[in-house]
């Protein structure tokens, strides 16, 4: 035994495999023992031997033949009912399946060929019984494209693959026959290149599904993932995983089958996960409706982005029903709905992935909203908040109303009292003036405005605070009831207060009150340097700091005013020390995230953070016009000066879902993938 | 394998999976000839090397994306071809080729200054090995060509085979030894 471990200790030694204690015992040993060095020279000379043998090689077009070889293979995976879990240390049978069958002893393969026939045949009666139009103008070898494939050049690499090959490999589900497929794919194909994108996307929109052919089955989503890849397809794959953000990542996707293969699993999750969504929404098109909006939105976001003049970027979406709401209204404003809803956690992803580009949003400082959205997520799992974002494009003055007015549509289900009130005012302040003085909500909202300069007595725009339920009351009576605009330009560090969009006054004025000069957002026309909300940003202004000379008289007299109204810290005063946090007055965002979340009745936090943001931008773009606006209005002065147009990103909580099903969060996570 | 080895394949890898196949066929010709080499002296028989070589290329190429190239390929790769050979020796015997030298015909290289005597000596060297080799049994063939051949290292060895290292040490001086022993046979066969 002594001596079988020295060998093997030779041997080891040989190969240079010992530690150095070993080896140099090992040395000692050959020192002392002839037999020993003689082995180790027999050892040296065998594995000289071995060394020396012919190297065989293989004929150039080996790999060829192993291409050929593996797409074989990968089309007979196809025909195969389940993708086989094969690891590394498995084997494969390089042989197509056809050859597989064949190889089968004969009555074994007789009775599984007799079989496949039949369940073929029966397949293909009840595929034509359940599909009885023409078929004859089907396409030739087509796959079904399976939904959330986003990377269009593999796909069109599978397709040439398999349309080159003669033995055509087509996706086999257990319960559906090819022409299914077919007449699937046919629908898919409808969509054809011509198809303008946003007729597309507004195709998909309307009604993602035919009323012929609601979703009858995963080939249903094979058609809608067709439609949204090919919105995705024009926006790129970061558009598509925002669009679809539940889609599994391309990698390993690199062959025709496999691809099919995971399009297949994919298509089966996403049947079960469309089933889950009818049951817990009762709502099939909404999913594609907002796939679609998404991804017309990412077009617009797009074209904010590369807009680097900030000029006003031409509609190129409005929902239907929140257009034609803003035109009942009579509002001049533009609604691009991203109507993204996802979970928190998605969302807060999808926020990260598209951090470029909306790091250039500066001016509406969403990446704050990155940040407090994902910390929110991240603090708030188990209620699994969704979100809207959205983009408001309008003029300043319409902002509010349309903020409200889109508020209350996106919460159908429990719209808030202020909310809606707000919305009416918003409506009332633009289409009738005289409605408005005899709306009663309006009248209420009126009494409820905060007390503003004697200048002025004016609502400031700001919107309620869950957290200062006394803003809406009055400090100090109005004096004259109205609600006008501000005619005070942007209070000294306006940028810290919490700026807010203006109502037009003219609905508001009463009888008898000064003329107020069109209102502008934010710090532009706040009278009132009040913060209803309890948030105050800190973040210093460079267009109102150009300003602060103009401001200082109207600030200090607004300050006067306004004192007993003003929270301590939450006004615009200078001596606020400056934070990286936004809304750091009163820690909202912080709080939440620690658990201490507002009360649901009131505005969310979210809301009021994005709302700030909102303000903030109309802020900073009617700064330069408030700076052209003279500090005092004049008498005369009726004709509102233009108004630019205001972009806003707007984050918006939804409702609240009572939780996710366990399936559909196991369904959004990869599967784990196979040891090598 | 160097990290610039390993950096290429990577790449190749990469494509491979984005799709291109010619990348994938780029690393077939990388490795094609040393993967044969290794299991035509493991197998010892050309055909059976060359379908389990090819085989294990396919299975790679089906399975690259369960590759998380932890390790490197090509010991991916053997682990595959090496337990596909196992496999396929499992359901049969494999038809050993003592006529290895015919076999290998074209594949070595001649040696213009070797003489008529030294070429035919050389010959029966090689035969000697060869036929020694067949004598053991799959598992220390394969691990001796490992080693000597593709000069694995133990730990290379321990992961393709998939067995501890110290089993790695203990195998191949066991099939040295053995390997030793039937070459001393075959060299004085009297004894």
């Amino acid at each position: 035994m002594k001596r079988e471990i020295s060998d093997e200790l030779i041997s080891a030694y040989l190969d240079g495999e010992l530690a150095v204690e070993e080896a140099q015992r090992v040395e000692q040993l050959l020192l002392d023992s002839a037999e020993h060095r003689k082995l180790f020279a027999e050892l040296r000379e065998m594995g000289s031997k071995i060394r020396a043998l012919p190297k065989a090689t293989l004929s150039a077009d080996f790999s060829e033949r192993v291409l050929e070889s593996a797409t074989r293979e990968l089309q007979a995976e196809t025909r195969l009912p389940a993708a086989e879990s094969v690891d590394a240390g498995q084997t494969l049978n390089a042989k197509p399946a056809s050859e597989k069958l064949a190889q089968l002893p004969p009555q074994r393969g007789g009775w599984v060929l007799a079989v496949s026939l039949a369940a073929t045949a029966a397949a293909a009666v009840v595929a034509l019984l359940a599909f009885p139009p023409d078929l004859g103008h089907l396409g030739g070898n087509s796959v079904a494209v399976a939904p959330n494939a986003s990377d269009d050049s593999r796909e069109q690499r599978a397709r040439l693959s398999i349309e080159k090959d003669e033995q055509v490999a087509k996706p086999e589900f257990n319960e559906e026959s090819d022409d299914r497929i077919m007449l699937k794919q046919e629908v898919a194909e409808e969509i054809d290149d011509e198809t303008p994108l946003l007729e597309l996307a507004g195709q998909i929109a309307e009604d993602p599904f035919p009323t012929a052919r609601k979703p009858q089955d995963k080939s249903d989503l094979a058609f809608r993932g067709t439609a949204s890849q090919r919105l995705n397809k024009s926006f790129g794959d970061e558009q598509a995983d925002f669009v679809q953000p539940q889609s599994t990542p391309a990698k390993g996707n690199f062959s025709n089958t496999d691809k099919l293969d995971r399009e297949t699993r994919q298509s089966r999750d996403d049947w079960k996960q469309f089933e889950n969504k009818t049951k817990r929404e009762g709502q099939i098109a909404g999913d594609a409706r907002q796939e679609g909006l998404a991804a017309m939105a990412n077009e617009k976001l797009d074209a904010i982005t590369s807009d680097d003049s900030s000029s006003a970027v031409p509609p190129l979406l409005v929902s239907p029903e929140h257009f034609q709401s803003a035109q009942t209204a009579g509002l001049k404003l533009t609604i691009v709905e991203l109507s993204k809803v996802v979970t928190d956690h998605a969302f807060a992803d999808s926020l990260r992935d598209h951090r470029v580009r909306l790091d250039r949003l500066d001016s509406i400082g969403m990446q704050d909203v990155e940040r407090k959205a994902g910390k929110n997520g991240l603090a708030d799992e188990a209620e699994a908040d969704e979100y809207q974002l959205a983009i408001l494009e309008g003029a300043p003055q319409n902002i509010a109303a349309a903020l409200a007015e889109f508020e209350v549509q996106s919460q159908p289900m429990a719209p808030s009292k202020k909310w809606r009130r707000y919305a009416e005012m918003g409506k009332a302040g633009i289409s009738d003036a005289s409605k408005a003085d005899s709306d009663s909500e309006s009248a209420e909202f009126s009494n409820a405005a905060p007390s503003a300069p004697k200048a002025a007595q004016t609502y400031n725009g700001q919107l309620p605070s869950p957290k200062s339920a006394n803003a809406l009351k009055p400090t100090s009576k109005p004096s004259d009831g109205a609600i006008a605009a501000s005619p005070l330009p942007s209070a000294p560090g306006g940028d810290r207060s919490f700026s807010a969009p203006t109502v037009t006054p003219k609905p508001f004025d009463q009888p008898g009150a000064a003329p107020a000069p069109p209102i502008a957002l934010g710090a532009g026309g706040s009278a009132a340097p009040v913060d209803p909300f309890g948030l105050e940003s800190n973040e210093p202004s460079r267009a109102n700091d150009q300003k602060a000379g103009n401001r200082r008289p109207l600030e200090e007299a607004e300050q006067s005013e306004s004192k007993q109204d003003a929270a301590p810290g939450r006004n615009a005063t200078n001596d606020v020390a400056p934070s990286s946090s936004i809304g750091g007055g009163d820690g909202a965002f912080e709080k939440e995230a620690a658990g201490e979340r507002a009360p649901q009745e009131d505005v969310d936090t979210l809301q009021r953070f994005a709302l700030e943001k909102q303000m903030r931008a109309a802020d900073l773009a009617d700064t330069d016009r408030a700076n052209e606006t003279p500090p005092e209005p004049s008498e005369s002065e009726t004709e509102p000066t233009p108004e630019p147009t205001v972009r806003l990103l707007v984050l918006i909580r939804r409702k609240q879902v009572a939780s996710i099903p366990a399936a559909d969060a196991a369904e959004s996570t990869e599967a784990p993938a196979k040891p090598e | 394998m160097s990290r610039a080895v390993e950096k290429d394949d990577s790449l190749l890898i990469e494509h491979a999976l984005e799709g291109d196949a010619a990348s994938f066929g780029l690393i077939v010709s990388k490795y094609q000839d040393r993967l044969f080499n290794s299991l035509f002296h493991s197998l010892g028989c050309r055909e059976e090397a060359e379908d389990v070589a090819q085989e294990a290329f396919v299975a790679a190429y089906v399975k690259l994306s369960s590759f998380k190239q932890n390790s490197a390929f090509y010991t991916w790769l053997y682990r595959i071809a090496f337990n596909t050979a196992i496999s396929r020796r499992r359901k049969k015997r494999p038809n050993r080729s003592v006529d290895s030298q015919k076999e290998l015909t074209g594949s070595e290289p001649i040696d213009p200054g070797d003489t008529p005597e030294g070429a035919l000596e050389r010959s029966e060297r090689i035969d000697q090995v060869q036929t020694a080799l067949q004598q053991l049994g799959d598992e220390q063939r394969s691990i001796l060509v490992l080693r000597e051949m593709e000069d694995c290292s133990y730990e290379e060895i321990s992961s393709i085979l998939e067995i501890p290292v110290g089993t790695v040490r203990s195998r191949l001086h066991r099939a040295r030894a053995q390997l030793r022993d039937e070459l001393k046979k075959i060299l004085q066969p009297n004894q």
